[in-house]
Order: structure tokens, then sequence, then C-alpha cells
């Protein structure tokens, strides 16, 4: 049987009387990529906490790779890879210092540095001072690090947040690189398009609860609607909006009369957005 | 240049400016050093012979010994506290006075005194001691000495007592610990936050910004001078001189703040500088504490042309003729940090931009 | 523990040091302007109290008054004797009228002038002055019928061969530069907790223990290094150097406690500063008790630096050995092992 690479099972943190995270479980499978979203404040931060080591569970169970982050954490500790949401590099040391520096703490020998910084578009600032970066390079830099142990397990959290959509691209190569290689990812992010695009399964956190977890599609399919959008210019020769819902009996009958009672200018079929689900099972934006 | 919004920034540094440590400290630390060393330590610089007394009687030697200028005698409730007090180095010389002392003396019979003198005390004050001690005694047995002497001063130099010596490194704390210190981590915390990019992107130019922050410190420096000149009743008979000699060093200090603020990049830095640095600032003041150092070394140090007026206005009841070549060197040295200070603001501003 | 991991830790924790040339340099500037300070100072102590005579006929008087701490130089004339005191060869200058003997004879007071100069001090006069009377009693064959039995304490008598100032600041100093430390190491951690480096250090196999053992490593390297640096090249390691190096490592290892605890304590640098500051005064003040003897007694025992000042003092000043301070390092290692624990404890709450 393969077992889970994460398994959660009711598993509970709470900062004094504030419950952060209450009785989540779900599991992850080897080489998927789980999109954990949620608005600030859900309980996203304080789980990846508890299943990387930083935090004890209060209550409930957490195994990553079959270890219990609890008694194993040092063990767990070395098969997984963290890219923060803030920078945290030591910015008076190179890039290729920062990754050797954790490579020597990993264990691992004969490190390529160079080779790493390469993948994650560096190459030709190894040598320079990490204070010197822009964003999107130290947010590459703090991916790479991520990488240094080739780990079967990388949690980032909000990789892509704030950058240029070069550098934003960069990193979703590297995670899908990551995943053809057979690690498995857990994304934390706002980006709904970034979660659509690269992950196989999404969970939804609200108020420290898991409120949805499955592929895309199917919660699209679940909660969303799909619909026509449609451009029509009007006698005044404005620019106007008319929607037809799909999948309706009266679907084809309103088509037909949006033809012929209205100029269309455009018209395209459009499915739901995960924000737009999110707001449907909540009441609340992602990105509150 | 605009006064208003330098004024709207000197406001918000005075106003944050008390709660934060730096700014505290800079006001705490040279009162309560002040009060410290000139109460308690200011004796203990002397270099009086100590003797000690144990009286199993209730003799009038004490008394006299206590009166006499050339020792500092301190009275001990029993032999054993005054052997004690003799071993650890708390006086040089002890005598434990017998019972009848008084009668014996003035009886003119023979008295077997015992006394204790610490291994590490120098040999002049033991001498001076004893003899002082003998003196006493003569003193106390009512006779006359046989010789009139006469006291003949030569020179103009003035014994300097130890509490005076005190006086420059008191005002060089007050002086630079806040006026320097303040503007330069204020300046290393706001190049750390990066607000100084949040206000330079406004019409607020990095020369009003540093116009605010030395102005906090002159009025810092040149408050603390004040205070520390008051608190050791220092201001002499030329208080307006004094008064400009603590407004040139607190221009001085402000500039250093300045300087130390923009080239410093971290508080780790700083501290470091503050280390080394304080050495730097306080020479001349360590020097005149100690005059088997060469005097002529403090000259070295930028901070004596501060110090040494303020020691002969205050002190020497000097005037503007003793201290003019003092005062326009410290000028000349403002003048030329003011030249380093505009070379910091350009180089900041390249950073920045 | 894992070894290279802290091999890791230690090696960037230095490199981090290093790379900030300014703070390197600055550091090393401070060692040097201590030397400096070190050599600047007497290296002699002066306990012989210089008086001028002029004494036409009493010649012989000089070498009555002679004695250890009294060195009299006798003057060709008055002018002569004044001459020597306005330029400070002597304290002060006694003149012995030439028809003295005849006066005390006859029962008259003859008049001695006595010179000094102007900014001598008044205790000096004083005491010259009671040197004369005491010299005249003795010369008129009326001493004092007062005997002293002396004992010197503690022994031995140091007269003589006194201790220059100089050296007496050697602990003091060595103390100083270690102390400082506390200041470094407690600014190393807060500045990774600050920046979060630690965060990212805390996901990998490295483990508390790892990181307190790096940075322990780290602050008794800067500490010890600085203090041991100084006292040899002050000659602080010519007796007994293997106590003394003792002495400093174990005070490497306080003030690696205390930089601990500092850590924890400090929300940012400033407030590193603030407890810095609190620590450096407390242990700086058993150094204090040395240039003030019997000012600081008893209760400075409870300051641990106490232990390291007392016995680098007592070695390299007075040549004590191992039987006169094992004691001392003895409480050393126990107060290095409780701000240690302690430290570590503080510290680690604030990892977590």
């Amino acid at each position: 049987m393969v077992q889970d690479a994460i398994a959660v099972e009711k598993l509970v943190y709470t900062y004094g009387g504030l419950v952060a995270v209450d009785h989540i479980s779900f599991q992850v499978a080897e080489g998927e990529i789980l999109g954990f979203l949620g608005p600030n404040g859900a309980g996203k931060t304080t789980t990846v906490k508890m299943l990387t080591g930083q935090l004890r569970p209060k209550r409930g169970k957490a195994h990553v790779l079959g270890m219990d982050v609890a008694r194993d954490a040092g063990k767990v500790r070395g098969e997984i890879g963290v890219c923060f949401e803030q920078t945290n590099l030591y910015e008076q040391m190179s890039a290729l210092e920062n990754l050797e520096l954790f490579a020597r703490l990993f264990g691992i020998s004969g490190f390529d540095g160079n080779a790493l910084l390469k993948r994650v578009g560096l190459a030709g600032r190894e040598k320079d001072r990490v204070e010197g970066y822009s964003k999107g390079m130290k947010q590459r830099l703090m991916v790479a690090r991520s990488l240094v142990n080739r780990p079967r397990i990388l949690f980032l959290d909000e990789p892509t947040a704030g950058l240029d959509p070069a550098s934003a691209e960069a990193i979703r190569s590297v995670i899908l690189e990551e995943r053809a290689r057979g690690a498995t990812v857990f994304l934390t992010t706002h980006d709904m398009m970034e979660a659509d695009k690269l992950s196989n399964r999404v969970a939804f956190m609200n108020n420290g609860k898991i409120v949805a977890l499955d592929t895309p599609h199917n919660l699209k399919q679940q909660y969303g609607k799909r619909a026509l959008k449609a451009k029509v210019q009007t006698q005044a020769g404005e620019l106007q909006d008319r929607e037809v819902v799909l999948d309706q009996p009266e679907t084809p009958d309103l088509v037909q009369k949006l033809f012929a009672s209205e100029k269309v200018v455009t018209i395209h079929s459009e499915e739901a957005t995960l924000e737009d689900i999110f707001i449907k099972i909540t009441g609340r934006g992602l990105k509150e | 240049m605009n006064v208003k919004r330098v004024a709207i920034l000197l406001r918000r540094e005075l106003l944050q400016g008390p709660k934060s440590f730096i700014f505290l400290w800079s006001v705490v630390l040279p009162i309560v050093m002040s009060l410290v060393l000139s109460l308690v330590f200011g004796t203990l610089f002397s270099d009086k012979p100590r003797l000690g007394i144990a009286d199993d009687g209730d003799s009038e030697l004490v008394s006299l010994a206590q009166g006499s200028s050339s020792i500092t005698t301190k009275e001990y409730g029993t032999a054993n506290d005054l052997e004690e007090a003799v071993r650890i180095g708390a006086v040089d010389f002890g005598v434990v006075l017998p019972e009848d002392f008084d009668s014996l003396v003035t009886q003119g019979q023979h008295v077997e005194i015992t006394a204790y003198v610490w291994g590490e005390s120098l040999a002049k004050h033991r001498v001076i001691a004893q003899v002082t001690l003998l003196d006493l005694v003569r003193e106390l047995s009512g006779r006359e000495a046989p010789v009139d002497i006469t006291m003949n001063p030569l020179g103009d130099e003035a014994s300097i007592p130890w509490s005076d010596r005190l006086l420059p490194l008191l005002v060089l704390m007050a002086v630079f610990v806040g006026g320097m210190f303040l503007p330069a981590t204020s300046l290393v915390t706001e190049k750390q936050k990066r607000t100084l990019e949040a206000l330079t992107v406004t019409p607020t130019t990095l020369r009003e910004v540093f116009l605010a922050k030395g102005i906090l410190g002159f009025i810092i420096s040149l408050t603390m001078g004040l205070i520390i000149l008051a608190l050791n009743q220092a201001f002499g008979a030329q208080p307006a001189l004094l008064v400009l000699m603590l407004a040139l060093g607190a221009v001085m200090a402000a500039e250093l703040g300045l300087i130390l603020g923009s080239f410093v990049k971290d508080m780790s830095s700083l501290f470091a500088v503050w280390k080394f640095g304080g050495i730097l600032l306080f020479g001349p003041a360590i020097i005149y504490l100690f005059p088997e150092i060469p005097q002529w070394i403090g000259q070295i140090f930028p901070t004596y042309y501060l110090v040494e007026p303020v020691v002969r206005i205050s002190q020497q009841g000097g005037g503007w003729s003793d201290i003019a070549a003092h005062v326009f060197v410290l000028i000349g040295l403002d003048v030329v940090l003011v030249g380093v200070v505009a070379l910091a603001l350009r180089r900041m501003r390249r950073a920045i931009a | 523990m894992n070894p290279k991991a802290v091999r890791a830790l230690v090696a960037k924790d230095f490199t981090l040091f290093f790379r900030n040339r300014f703070f390197a340099l600055v550091t090393s500037l401070a060692l040097v302007v201590y030397v400096a300070l070190y050599f600047v100072m007497p290296g002699s102590v002066d306990e012989t109290l210089e008086i001028g005579l002029y004494a036409p006929g009493w010649s012989p008087i000089a070498g009555d008054i002679q004695q250890q701490g009294l060195e009299v130089h006798v003057a060709e004339s008055e002018d002569d004797l004044k001459d020597g005191i306005t330029a400070h060869d002597y304290v002060a200058g006694i003149v012995l009228p030439a028809d003295m003997a005849e006066k005390l004879a006859s029962g008259q007071k003859p008049r001695i002038d006595l010179y000094f100069a102007s900014d001598t001090p008044e205790e000096a006069k004083e005491a010259v002055s009671s040197l004369i009377r005491e010299l005249i009693y003795a010369q008129t064959g009326q001493p004092l019928a007062v005997d002293f039995s002396t004992e010197v304490l503690p022994g031995p008598d140091m007269a003589g061969k006194q201790i220059p100032p100089r050296d007496r600041m050697r602990p003091l100093f060595a103390v100083l530069l270690i102390v400082f430390e506390t200041y470094g190491l407690a600014t190393l951690i807060t500045e990774e907790i600050e920046h979060r480096t630690i965060q990212a250090l805390l996901v990998t196999p490295v483990s508390v223990k790892d990181l307190f053992a790096a940075k322990g490593i780290t602050g008794i390297t800067l500490a010890f290094g600085q203090g041991a640096l100084f006292m040899a090249l002050v000659g602080g390691l010519n007796e007994q150097p293997v106590i003394v190096i003792l002495a400093l490592l174990l005070a490497a290892l306080l003030v690696t406690g205390v930089g601990f605890l500092i850590a924890s304590l400090a929300k940012d640098m400033m407030s590193v500063l603030a407890w810095g500051v609190l620590a450096l005064v407390i242990l700086v003040i058993p150094g204090m008790g040395i240039m003030f003897p019997g000012v600081i007694t008893g209760w400075a025992k409870v300051i641990p630096s106490y232990y390291v000042v007392d016995t680098v003092d007592r070695v390299a000043n007075y040549g004590a050995g191992w039987p006169d301070i094992w004691q001392n390092l003895l409480i050393l290692l126990a107060f290095d092992v409780a701000f240690l624990l302690i430290g570590m404890a503080a510290l680690r709450r604030r990892f977590q």
C-alpha cells in the first residue's frame, strides 16, 4: 500500500484561548501538489508549522512520510524543504554561501550550488551578496534553499507573492519539476489562479477548519456555475455584459433570444473561479 | 531647506524619543555617574594616607586625627575590625589605642601601641601616617612645638582635589552620550526599517532629516552638559563662556552622531564603535584623572579642546584669553566635521536612491 | 548533537563577523587601544616623598631624616632649593637656619622656612610640617615615649616592590574585554531572531542543542581570544599561564551564559544594549575593587566575575598558585554552569 506523504487526523492548535486549528483531518498522497487556500488568520501557517515540526500539536496526530511530527521532528526535517513567506536569508553572505551552508547542515557532500542557482534563474549572481538582490531574486533563492536536500516534501508558503510575472513563472516551473521528480508539494497561497493551475487538489481553510477538499475541477462542478458571458452593443453604442447560465433547461431558448434581440459583439463560456467557490462556501473572500 | 518641515521632524523625534531606551540612557546615565563618581569615588582617588584607629578608651587622638588634613582617618569599633580593614587594604596603617592612652601620654609614661601596616601601602604613606600620628600625640600631650614653621608657596598653579579631577569625565559623558548616540541610533534605525526612504519620497529632503536629528542631539547634549555643571556647582565666574564651550561641544557631538549613523550599517556595528570610540572620546578626561600620565597626550584627542577650557573656566577661574586658542580649534574641528557630515549626506542620498 | 552541523554554524558566524569589516576592525582596534592604554600607564610606583633640604651647618641631619619612603635632596643654596621645587624635583623644601642650634639651646623657637609648589596638595604640606616638628624633637633629645609594635598585613611587605598601576589594571582590562562580548554574542543571537534566520535553521536537521553549541563556541572564542591575547601582550601570562588561561576561559563561559540570557530577554538590538549595560556594570564592579582596595568587601563575592578578577590578580601580580586559587576556579565553574543552564533554558523558550 502506498503510504500518504502527509496524514493528519483531528489536529488541533490553540494560542491561549484562540483555536487556530480546529480538528482538521486530511491526507496528501506522495507526488501530489496540495493547494492550501484561505484568508489571513484561517490557520494555514499554523498547520504548516505543525507539519514542519516548528509547533507541537496540542491534540490530534500528524504523520509526515510515516513519521510522527511530534515524536520524530528531527527525522522529519531531514526529508522536507521549507520556503517561508518572509525572506530569512543571510544577507551578508552570497547566494552560493547561503546554499552551501544549508547543504552542510543537511550533511550533503558534493553539493553543486551553482547548478541549483542556475535552475532558479540566478546563474551569474552566485557570488553576489544577498543584500544586493531584488525581491524576486531573494524569493528564487528562498525556493532554491528549500531544494538543497532534494526533499521528499516541499512546503511552500506564498512562494510567488508580490513577484513579477517572470520570477513567478520561474518558480512555478520549479514546482512542476519537483512534482515530476516525485516530490510532494504543500502549497500555501492566496493566488487562486496559481492554485488552480498547479494543484492536484485544493483545500479551503477557514476559521481553523477545512471547509472543502477536492480537485479544482470537482469543486467547480460542485459549487460553481458555468455560464456564457457576452458583450452586446446597445443602440446608443455602449457595450454591456450579458450572462446566460449553462446546463439549464431554458439555456437554449435564452441563447437564441440573446442573439435574436441584441447585437452580440463577443461571447465566451466561463467557469467559476476558486475564489467564487470559496465565497460561496464561506461567505468571505480569499484575500480578506 | 524648509524650516517648518525640520520643526515637524524635530517634534516627532522629541515626542518619540522618551519612548526609546537610548533617550533615557543618555539622560539618566550622566546624572547617575555624576552622583556616583563624585559622592562615592571622589574620595577614593585621594592620595592621602589612610589611618585606622581602634580606640579601647575614649581618646582625644581620634578627633585630632580626624581633623588632620594630611591623613584620612577611620575609626573602628574593635581591634579585630581594624585588623580586617588593614588586611583588605581599606586603611594603610592602623593603630589600637589602649584604654588609658590619653592619661599615659599626658603623664609622659611609656606607651606601647599595636600597629598594623597594609603590606601594599606605599612607603611614603607609612612615613606620613606615622609622623602625623606622632605629631598628634605630641599635641595631645600638651607640648608646644619647639619651632615655628613658615609656609612659602612658589608658583601660581593651585592644587586640584580629586573630586575636581572627575569633572572633565562627567562633562564629556553628559555631552557625548546623548548628543552622539541619539542621532546615530535614530539614523541607523530609520535605515534598517526603511522609513528614511519613505520620508525622502515626500517633499522632505535628507538634509532636513539630518538637521532635525542633529538639533535633537544638540539640545540633549547642551542640556545635559548644563545639568552636570549645575550638579557639580562648577559654573565658575564666567558662565557665559562655559555655555559657549558646551554649545560648541554639543555641535561636535551631534555632528559625530550624524556621521556615525550614516556610515554604520547596523546596531552591532554601532555597539562596536561604542566599545572602541568611548576611549577616543573620554581619553583626555582619563588622562586628566591620572597626573602621572604625560598630560600632553590629551591634546591628541579632539575632545581635549572642549574639556580643557571647561576646566580652566570652572576650576581655575580662567577667562577668554585663557581659552581663546582652544575655542578657535574647537570651532575649526566643528567646521571640518560639517564637511564630513555633508559627505555622509551625499553618500546616504546615493545609497537610498 | 551533530558536530558537522555545529561546525558549519560556527563557520557561518565567523564568516559573518569578519564579513562586516568595519565591525571586525573596530573590535580589533579596541584590543589595540587597551594594550596601548596599558603601556601608557605608569610602569612603576613612586612611593617616595622627595624633600629638598638646605641646612647650612646641619648636613648630617639629612641622614637622620632619610628612611624608606622619604628621600632627601641636599641643595647647595636656598635659590637652588626653590628652583628644585618649581621644577617639581621635590614636593617641598626645608630651610634650616644656620643659627638653629643656638636658638634651640637657648630655649628660643627658630623659624624654619618650608617651601612648596603652589599646586602641592594640602596633605603633603601638613605631612612635611609634622616631619619637621618630629625631627626637631628628636634633635633636641625629646623623643616621644611611644613605641609601635608593627605587624604587616596580610604579608608580604610590598614596600619597595609595589605593583605598578598598569599591572593592577590588567585583570580589570582583561575582564572588560571579555565582558564586552556579552554584547557580541547577544547581538549575534538577537539578529538571527530579528531576521528570522533562526526559523530557517530550525526546519533543517539542526537542533536547538546544535544552535546553542555553535553560538556558545563562537561566543567563547571571541571573548576568550581577546582576553587571552591581551594578557599575552601585556605580560599577564608570565606567571602561571595555565591558571590565567583557565580563569579567562571560565570567564568566557560565564559571559556566554550571560549573553544567552540577554538574548532571551531582549526584544531587539536596543534592548540588547539596555540589558548589556546592566550586565556590564555589575560584572565590572569586582574589577573596581582592585583599583580601590577595601571599598568592595564581602558582598562582591556574589558577583561571578569576582572570582576571575581575584584569580588573575593574585596569580599575575602576587605569584599565587593552584593551592591558593583552586576554590575560586571551582566557584567560577559553578556560576558558569548555572548561567549557561539558565541562559539556554530561557533562550530555548524564545526559539520555541
